[in-house]
């Protein structure tokens, strides 16, 4: 089943053009890497699709579950299963992760026509999914992301993707910043959350996070377009010959 | 008709008849030196964000209502304190209810009835130390004075049982209400001390209540002042503070809907080693006025002062905040610092910052900013990602912006009540207080 289709995308910041005429579909289940050197737009693409202000789409089309998703309020679009897991995760003084994920999860639901969950096994589940990316339990009391190290606030984004279960989750540079044991309790973390109506989108500048993350298909983007796309493969070679490879006019033509 | 020759034919009413009277001759004295000084205008620098001409327009009465209050009225507004023990001192409609009073041993209390006040030299004398005689509302004061309440709590004294000062309005027409306070609080002692001012008067109330501490050494004093649903009234109040050597000072003040009020909160070191941390939460919105005036006097040195005060203005709110820290000239070793921060949550809001720094001692530690800002749009974006609607994202940051605030209230009861009103006022009640879920965690980590 198609969860997500782009089309010919257009972004403009600040009247500058960023992504160029960008084309992905996402089926359901499936993981997608995006890989690319440092400003050729896919930060941007994630701010996109979660519907960050600022950002003017100036052509193309955005498809999640069938609907078009730029009409939707960024609250909508998580409604509707749509999750971004953030590069430089926001610390919120004065919010515990608890009343945050009892916030938003019981907003979702309530979107969903389910009932709010009782005080008892919503704090089961929170428990447990913060296990899942090695987070204490006493991570639930601290607030959003206040005093976090680099590597906590990124568990701490997989561990709200574990609390939300989207349909498409968007991993933006979660491996940045992080070490190699931060980077496989992040990466077990996600895998263990993989599903076959889940689906994944992430975006990376290194290789090694999908020597964790086994990917379906990985993009190449490159000014502001994909100029190449293959399996897993691809990112092994795109490692070795690095992305001076795709500024010497090589895209596309393997 | 004007404030002033409102009061005065006021005074000549009340006063003049009796002149023969000691108290009233120096209440003359008093009335004459405020009207010297006048209803001062916004040319008056302590003044310049605060019109006070609008007091122009109303016809003040005198009110001879003595009214008399229940006690479960009383308990009502006092429930946040779940029914534990408490000091109760309450002000009600100008005079002060002594049937209340629960008197504890280590505790003592002097209600001083209709101006016997001005009989007592000591406490005149006491009273002068913390005169400030540039504020004409504080000869008012002196000049209408009614009941006047002297606490005194004892050497080592330490309970944490709060001692409320209750002021209640409740009067049928537009009129005046000036009491004196002084808490004198004895080496070592510990006190918690809730001001509290509520209306229930449909006219306009204006209200000019002085309340003096005198923290002697070593001494440990927290005061919370809230006011909040205090519609109808123009408040006009007088904290003012003299710190002996090692005492250390708290103050908060919660300023939740309110239609004029101005603190006046005076912190004066006069020894060595005291501390005082003043702070402050306001909220406007529409028609509504807050104005925190602080002035904070560093005349001795190693005394430390930390002031945090934050403002969310909504609507036509408006407020002003002028701090002021004075550091004489041996005042060494002073650290004073002092924030004041704003979110504005409209085109039309309105803010006044004023910190100030007067600093004559070369070797000191002192920092002061001002900030007037808006949402921050990435926090924003941040919460809304989640699925969290706009509008409870938008309450949620706000909570988050005032919450340092609402932690430092030490008084456990307290910091919850304030917290609540906070989050009730923020529409936040589901995600505080109506689950189990704080509990829960708390109980299970």
């Amino acid at each position: 089943m198609e969860i997500l289709k782009i089309e010919n995308l257009k972004v403009a910041i600040d009247g500058k053009l960023i992504i160029k005429g960008l084309n992905l579909t996402i089926n359901s289940g499936e993981v997608h890497a995006i890989m690319g050197p440092n400003g050729t737009g896919k930060s941007t693409l994630a701010y996109v699709l979660a519907g960050k202000p600022g950002y003017e789409v100036v052509e193309g089309e955005i498809t999640f579950l069938g609907k078009n998703i730029l009409e939707l309020e960024p609250e909508e679009r998580a409604k509707e299963g749509l999750f971004l897991a953030f590069q430089y995760p926001v610390e919120i003084p004065g919010v515990t992760n608890a009343n945050f994920m009892k916030t938003a999860v019981n907003e979702v639901r309530k979107y969903r026509n389910l009932e709010p969950l009782d005080a008892f096994d919503f704090l089961q589940t929170l428990k447990e999914r913060a296990a899942l990316v090695g987070l204490d339990s006493s991570y639930l009391n601290r607030n959003v992301n206040e005093g976090f190290s680099g590597g906590e606030k990124k568990r701490n984004e997989i561990f709200q993707l574990a609390m939300l279960e989207p349909i498409l989750a968007v991993l933006d540079e979660t491996d940045s910043g992080l070490d190699i044991d931060a980077l496989k309790i992040v990466a077990n973390g996600v895998n263990s959350l993989r599903k076959p109506d889940r689906s994944f989108l992430v975006i990376t500048h290194y290789q090694r996070l999908l020597n964790y993350l086994t990917p379906d298909f990985v993009h190449v983007m490159y000014d502001g377009k994909i100029v190449i796309s293959g399996g897993k493969e691809l990112a092994y070679e795109l490692e070795a010959k690095g992305y001076d490879w795709l500024k010497n006019g090589n895209n596309g033509l393997k | 008709m004007g404030f002033i020759d409102n009061v005065s034919a006021l005074f000549e009413k009340k006063f003049s008849k009796q002149i023969c009277r000691d108290e009233d001759s120096e209440r003359l004295v008093f009335f004459e030196k405020f009207k010297e000084l006048g209803l001062p205008t916004i040319k008056n620098e302590d003044w310049k964000y605060t019109n006070l001409a609008f007091l122009n327009e109303i016809n003040f009465q005198l009110s001879s209502c003595t009214k008399a209050i229940d006690t479960g009225l009383v308990e009502k507004y006092l429930s946040f304190l779940n029914g534990n023990d408490k000091i109760v001192v309450p002000y009600i409609n100008n005079s002060i209810d002594e049937s209340f009073v629960k008197p504890l041993s280590s505790f003592d209390y002097k209600i001083l009835r209709n101006g016997s006040f001005f009989a007592n030299t000591k406490l005149i004398s006491k009273f002068s130390n913390f005169f400030d005689s540039s504020n004409p509302f504080n000869f008012l004061t002196l000049a209408f004075s009614t009941d006047s309440a002297y606490l005194n709590v004892n050497n080592g004294f330490e309970n944490e049982i709060p001692i409320i000062l209750f002021y209640l309005y409740d009067f049928e027409i537009n009129t005046l209400s000036n009491t004196l306070s002084f808490v004198e609080v004895e080496e070592d002692a510990k006190i918690n001390i809730i001001a509290i001012f509520i209306n229930r008067s449909r006219d306009k109330v204006f209200a000019n209540e002085i309340i003096n501490f005198h923290l002697k050494r070593n001494s440990n004093v927290e005061v919370n002042i809230l006011q909040f649903n205090i519609d109808n009234l123009v408040l006009i109040d007088n904290f003012n503070f003299i710190l002996e050597s090692g005492a250390t000072l708290k103050i908060n003040t919660f300023s939740l809907n309110n239609y004029f009020v101005r603190n006046n909160l005076n912190v004066l070191f006069n020894e060595p080693y005291g501390t005082a941390f003043l702070n402050g939460i306001y909220f406007t919105a529409d028609d509504e006025f807050v104005d925190n005036h602080t002035l904070v006097l560093h005349n001795q040195p190693n005394c430390i002062s930390d002031e945090n005060f934050r403002g969310i203005l909504d609507g036509t709110g408006r407020a002003v905040f002028n701090g002021k820290i004075y550091v004489a000239r041996d005042a060494q070793k002073t650290n004073a610092y002092q924030s004041n921060k704003n979110l504005l949550l409209s085109n039309d809001a309105r803010i006044n910052t004023r910190p100030q720094l007067e600093i004559y001692a070369d070797d000191v530690r002192c920092t002061h900013g001002a900030t007037a800002g808006y949402l921050d749009q990435e926090m924003l974006f941040y919460i809304v990602s989640r699925g969290i609607s706009k509008e409870k994202a938008k309450s949620l940051l706000l909570n988050s912006f005032v919450s340092e605030n609402l932690e430092k209230v030490e008084q456990p009861d307290l910091r919850n009540f304030v917290k609540e009103l906070v989050a009730k006022k923020l529409n936040l009640e589901d995600i505080f207080f109506c689950s189990a879920i704080d509990e829960l965690t708390n109980a299970s980590l």
